[in-house]
């Protein structure tokens, strides 16, 4: 029996050792927002966040992440509610086919926590671990760098 | 169904034990990067998974005047946002932030790294211009392996089977020192085609006292160049010669065995690592320069 | 107010329709996708390049707890399936393989990891035969033949002028021989097939560009009545040309008919890399010849490119003539398919506009430094301009007509169209709207050009190994094309005064769904949020070409644009008629309310709300006098037909970069980028940033890194994302800008035309230029560091200082 805190709720699952982080969190708990592309930690589209920090869970077996506090995007924001840098990717439009959105959204989030004013150049760094193979890197950019202001913006209201 | 059996550990010791028991087929895990991609294509039989990541001691780190201590399972993204302004955190740091992906980085480790040992392995490489030496544990006893027997080939190091790393040190010279690693990619996340890591000392602040020369990816193991070293001992600082820079660039790439592969050919490797090792000296050597001035302005102002 | 002015959807940039589930990661792609009771499918593939199958012994495998049935050659139906232009074409099995890879039987099973491990207890029995791998040698009689037809199919061949002549005559000539190594589609998010029988019916849930020719080609392969085929096309990950109409599809639905059950066969990365589809291996060789003063004399390109296992096609696709002919006394495109045991080869975005486009602007350039001009001076001079002649103007059904025949044949055209539009249309065989002349201008200026172009091979900066330099190039394709069928759209306005808007485009990441409702909701006059849009159920949406050969936005567009018209004349008829008591051309619709023309013509001129409205839903809940009844709905459908689009439209990109190359590593670096593009009018702007950027993005990687690799065995060395390298937000400058010029087309819907790839043809020629201004050679790409590294050495050190013109 395997204990997992994910977006903010206990888990308890009977897994195997070899199941990964990702497979766990698709099939089990129905997070689909956790994409696996290349399954072999190159494209970032299966990142989640780990105590807050972006990791490759298509390459972690599940039982690694015990007692760590796991964040997918679902528990970012949901469709009535969402946040800040959701809303950002919205009107900037940050996306194309939105394969790749979710882990870019989720590292972005780990972004501006440690760094709440990147540039540009920070940003595309930051989000270099990801394949957006529809090329929308100008916007995803643009969609961090809004969503930086207006949570400052809010923070400072 | 293939599977595994999963075990976790909560001291070296018992890591230990759990080795020596079960044999080759039960590997050890720290971030699992390169281990999971293996098992999945069917190149590493996995009887057990030794999940290392939860033994405090693996993570815990420490530094002394003389010595830096890595623990072995220190994650490369706690390297590459370490802030340290000393010679040695920075050339560490920036290494780690070169290196697979954040997001890879979270997960993945320096002894992990270290361990797979691939020829294009960069902490591997710098860490052998660091004149590092493993400490290395087994239930039959423990013992300490510099990183020149550590690295013996593609993929192999000179564990025995039944002995796992714990950490790695890091000596620090009483001279100023400063250390820089440089490396070709074909895009931005790459492993590296070829790199080069030097280490330079100086006791006068104006010339080069010692230096270590290692190139990577152009050789089974890190290739270190005792002439290249040679020929760089007395070089300014400030103004190395060209022709001597030229020297040990030449000396250093003669110390490889570069292969073509899907990556770049042997030829390219060839001219480009006498490239690399001139850069990394001349940004070591700038480094230092830099440094030996800050320090004279030092001196001058509290003599005044 | 003019009448873009007056526009109150296109032109704007709202939130596309699904960017809520993008964001959330709450849309469902085909990996996603399930079905109660499915099995899962896995596709047993050939480990030889070409081999006959004497048999496959499944007994094994069918003896694993959870494996439910086998499907081989033995099973599979006599018909061959053809796809979307000749990209394939062969039966689900036929006791061959063709490639490494290539399916050849495939295993249902209660799970993936069964159905996997299945695979591994099927024992084949291989008859191995002689491969071959390369187009050229393909060529020859002695060569292993892929097919029974043979290897090489019809040279395709598009001539004009004298040539000789013309060559005669050149002042200056050059020439090129380039080979290109295919690109990889690399597309994100795989893909799956779910196939589920009932009856004599079938349902196939897929990812495609092409759900229209999906269910034609199961049709065929089953030779089951189409009334029978169902497709449903799911949002999908970049695609690129990769998912049109797929082998594995076909498969699917064979496996789910025998097992009786639901099957989903989904990919894996490395199968999506190296066994489905890839751009062509292109060998192009060329001249071109100028008079002294610059203008071009002549084109001469023979292009030969391989068709791979499958692929038939004898035309890679190309609108380059038209570009750089129009002003050309004489041309000769010849273009060659042939093909070879290696992954089947086919279409990828931007064709050989990316390819034989970038071999074209090389020798425009080499021509232009000769005459002793610049890079923009020569393209203003040659390039096309509206009104000129295309040379890319044929289609295979106007073929057999004279000259009259096919001018007759837009005369009949627009007969039948509305008298107003029928003034705008454009004449035949001439370019309709759009250029590069006027974008090349404005984002020379924009960029800056004038102060980086310091001469060709020269950087505008050197510094120890550093070189820094500008460069810029230009594409073209076209604006969809009417062979092989038509596009279509069905409006569908319900009582409430919603609309549902039917048209099979794909889902790939283009928000064609969104723009095609602005479309819809600018001719109704009514708010984008009243619109849905069906786009992949085959059951509900009209046969439509699929989005491919940048069709969308011109071609289904403008069957969106007349559908809705055709929806807005019944409404109004009914209007005037029930309400109004007058004509329907004295309505008009704003903001789902009806007024007459009158009333809104007076609020426009007094700066007021317009009187006397009444609400859509209004009209349609009245009781009519012929029915006693309301309106349930009413259905639109274009009543007119669209002006064959090959015969006057295409699309423009003029891209500027700012490089700097280490002549020490050969490592390249982009410091700036300016992508222009001339798709008429551009109605969502955001949207359409996107596909440019996107498209530039595709030929940067195409121009630096991308590059699939065989072995001696035919087989893919590098099948995934670590060693086949694409470009990442730190490869391409975040700040990347895109220009617009919107030179509006008189057929286009709101004189919109189509965008997806000359943006994709246009970075290639711009990096290679500005890589020879920086270093002073032309390097073929991809350009890694270690070949430009090889192309400084082999053509002497690196020059900052050449022929000295300027």
């Amino acid at each position: 029996m395997a204990h997992f805190h994910v977006n903010g709720q206990r888990h308890e699952l009977e897994i195997e050792p070899h199941e990964t982080l990702a497979e766990v969190l698709r099939e089990r708990l129905g997070l689909h927002g956790v994409r696996v592309s290349c399954g072999e930690g190159e494209c970032g589209s299966c990142t989640v966040l780990l105590d807050g920090l972006p990791a490759t869970s298509c390459l972690m077996l599940a039982l690694q992440a015990e007692g760590r506090e796991i964040t997918t995007i679902e528990g970012l924001g949901t469709e009535d509610d969402l946040h800040p840098l959701q809303q950002a990717f919205i009107d900037e439009q940050g996306f194309q086919c939105g394969v790749c959105t979710p882990g870019i959204i989720l590292s972005s989030k780990a972004l501006l926590d440690g760094n709440p004013h990147p540039t540009a150049d920070e940003v595309a760094t930051a989000l270099s671990g990801h394949v957006c193979r529809c090329g929308a890197y100008t916007q995803i950019v643009r969609s961090v760098l809004r969503a930086a202001d207006e949570m400052e913006a809010a923070d400072e209201r | 169904m293939r599977t595994f059996k999963y075990l976790r550990p909560a001291t070296v010791g018992e890591a230990c034990e759990m080795k020596a028991e079960l044999g080759r087929e039960a590997r050890f895990l720290a971030g699992g990067t390169d281990l999971m991609l293996e098992w999945r294509r069917g190149a590493a039989p996995l009887s057990h998974v030794i999940d290392l990541s939860f033994i405090l001691e693996m993570r815990a780190g420490a530094v002394t005047p003389r010595e830096l201590r890595l623990a072995a399972a220190e994650t490369l993204g706690g390297l590459a946002a370490a802030d340290g302004d000393q010679w040695w955190a920075r050339v560490l740091a920036s290494t780690a932030a070169r290196m697979a992906t954040p997001q890879l980085r979270t997960l993945a480790t320096v002894g992990g790294n270290v361990c797979h040992a691939s020829p294009c392995a960069d902490m591997a490489i710098v860490l052998s211009a660091l004149d590092a030496v493993m400490a290395v544990a087994a239930t039959r006893g423990s013992r300490t392996l510099a990183a020149a027997e550590f690295f013996v080939g593609v993929n192999q190091t000179a564990l025995a089977a039944d002995e796992m790393l714990t950490a790695i040190s890091v000596p620090l010279p009483a001279e100023q020192t400063a250390a820089a690693y440089q490396r070709v990619t074909r895009t931005g996340v790459d492993l590296a085609q070829a790199s080069a890591a030097v280490r330079l000392s100086s006791e006068d602040g104006s010339t080069i006292s010692d230096a270590r020369v290692v190139i990577g990816a152009c050789a089974p193991a890190p290739a270190r160049s005792r002439e290249a070293e040679q020929a760089l001992l007395g070089l300014s600082l400030a103004a190395p010669d060209e022709k001597a820079l030229d020297e040990a660039s030449r000396l250093a790439e003669r110390a490889t065995s570069p292969i073509s592969d899907v990556r770049c050919s042997a030829d390219y490797r060839h001219r480009v690592s006498r490239v690399l090792v001139r850069r990394a000296v001349l940004e070591a050597a700038a480094a230092l320069a830099q440094g030996a001035a800050a320090i004279r302005r030092e001196r001058a102002k509290r003599e005044v | 107010m003019s009448a873009e002015q007056r526009r109150r959807v296109v032109g704007a940039s709202p939130p596309v329709k699904d960017a809520v589930q993008k964001v959330c990661g709450t849309l469902t792609y085909p990996v996603d996708f399930a079905l109660a009771g499915m099995l899962h499918g896995a596709i047993l593939r050939s480990e030889h390049a070409h081999a006959r199958i004497r048999g496959i012994d499944a007994s094994r495998a069918l003896e694993l707890p959870g494996v439910i049935g086998v499907v081989t050659h033995e099973d599979a139906p006599e018909a061959e399936w053809n796809g979307v232009f000749l990209n394939y074409r062969g039966r689900i099995f036929d006791g061959a393989a063709r490639f490494v890879g290539d399916e050849i039987g495939a295993v249902a099973a209660t799970t993936p990891e069964v159905a996997r491990e299945a695979l591994r207890h099927i024992v084949v029995d291989y008859e191995p035969l002689p491969a071959v791998f390369d187009a050229e040698a393909a060529m020859s009689p002695e060569a292993p033949q892929v097919h029974e037809s043979g290897n090489v199919r019809e040279p395709l061949v598009e001539a004009w002028g004298d040539l000789e002549a013309a060559k005669a005559a050149a002042a200056e000539v050059v020439a090129a021989d380039v080979s290109f190594g295919s690109q990889q589609m690399a597309p994100m998010g795989r893909n799956a097939a779910i196939a589920q029988w009932s009856g004599g019916s079938v349902t196939l849930y897929t990812g495609t560009q092409t759900s229209s020719e999906v269910k034609d080609a199961i049709a065929e392969a089953f030779g089951m009545p189409r009334s029978r085929v169902r497709v449903v096309g799911l949002p999908l990950g970049a695609s690129f040309g990769e998912f049109w109409s797929n082998n594995f599809m076909m498969v699917a639905c064979l496996l789910a008919r025998k097992v009786r059950r639901p099957v989903k066969i989904e990919l894996s990365n490395s199968e999506c890399m190296a066994h489905v589809k890839r751009r062509h291996e292109e060998r192009c060789r060329a001249s071109m010849g100028a008079t002294a003063g610059g203008d071009i004399t002549f084109v001469d390109v023979y292009h030969l490119f391989d068709n791979g296992g499958y692929g038939f096609k004898d035309d890679v696709g190309f609108l380059v003539p038209d570009l750089w002919g129009a002003h050309a006394p004489a041309g000769r495109f010849e273009c060659q398919g042939v093909s070879t045991n290696l992954v089947t080869a086919g279409c990828m975005r931007g064709v050989g506009d990316v390819t034989m486009g970038s071999v074209v602007e090389r020798l425009a350039d080499q021509l232009a430094e000769r005459c002793g001009l610049d890079p923009l001076e020569f393209r203003i001079r040659n390039q096309i301009r509206p009104g000129d002649v295309l040379r890319m103007a044929w289609g295979e059904h106007l073929l057999r007509r004279d000259e009259q025949g096919r001018k007759r044949l837009i005369d009949e055209v627009a007969a039948a169209a509305p008298a107003e539009l029928r003034e705008r249309w454009p004449e035949l065989f001439r370019l309709s709207s759009g250029s590069t002349v006027e974008m090349l201008r404005s984002a020379a200026e924009e960029f800056g050009w004038q102060e980086k172009f310091v001469g060709w091979g020269r950087p505008y900066y050197a510094e120890g190994p550093l070189r820094r330099a500008v460069g810029l190039g230009t594409g073209i394709h076209c604006c969809g094309e009417e062979m092989e069928g038509n596009t279509d759209a069905t409006v569908r306005l319900m009582k409430d005064g919603s609309v549902k808007l039917y048209c099979a485009v794909g889902r790939h990441g283009t928000s064609a769904d969104t723009t095609q409702a602005m479309v819809a909701a600018e001719t109704l006059g009514i708010a984008l949020e009243m619109i849905e849009v069906e786009a992949g159920d085959t059951d509900a949406c009209p046969w439509s070409r699929g989005s491919i050969a940048s069709t969308t936005m011109f071609r289904t567009g403008f069957k969106t644009w007349a559908a809705s018209l055709d929806a807005k004349r019944q409404l109004l008829e009914l209007a005037g008629r029930e309400v109004f008591d007058c004509a329907a051309v004295d309505l008009d619709i704003r903001d789902g309310v009806i007024y007459t023309t009158e009333a809104l013509r007076a609020a426009d001129a007094g700066g007021r709300a317009p009187a006397g409205g009444v609400p859509i839903p209004d009209v349609m809940m009245r009781d009519r006098e012929d029915t006693f009844g309301p309106t349930d709905s009413i259905t639109g459908r274009p009543d007119f037909p669209m002006p064959p689009s090959m015969t006057f439209a295409r699309h423009f990109a003029a891209h500027f970069v700012d490089l700097e190359v280490d002549v020490e590593t050969g490592k390249i670096r982009l410091l700036r980028y300016l992508a222009a593009q001339d798709s008429g009018t551009v109605v969502h702007p955001q949207v359409l940033e996107g596909q440019v950027i996107g498209g530039a993005v595709l030929g940067a990687g195409f121009a630096l890194c991308e590059q699939l690799h065989f072995d001696e065995r035919g087989r893919v060395v590098n099948p995934s994302l670590s060693d086949y390298k694409v470009l990442r937000s730190s490869d391409f400058p975040p700040e990347a800008a895109v220009m617009f010029a919107e030179d509006a087309d008189p057929v286009g819907p709101y004189g919109a035309r189509s965008a997806g790839e000359a943006p994709t043809a246009a970075p290639a020629p711009a990096i290679a230029q500005a890589v020879y201004n920086a270093i002073g050679v032309w390097v073929d790409v991809p350009m890694t560091p270690e070949r430009v590294l090889l192309a400084i050495e082999t053509c002497g050190q690196a020059r900052t200082i050449t022929n000295g013109s300027r």
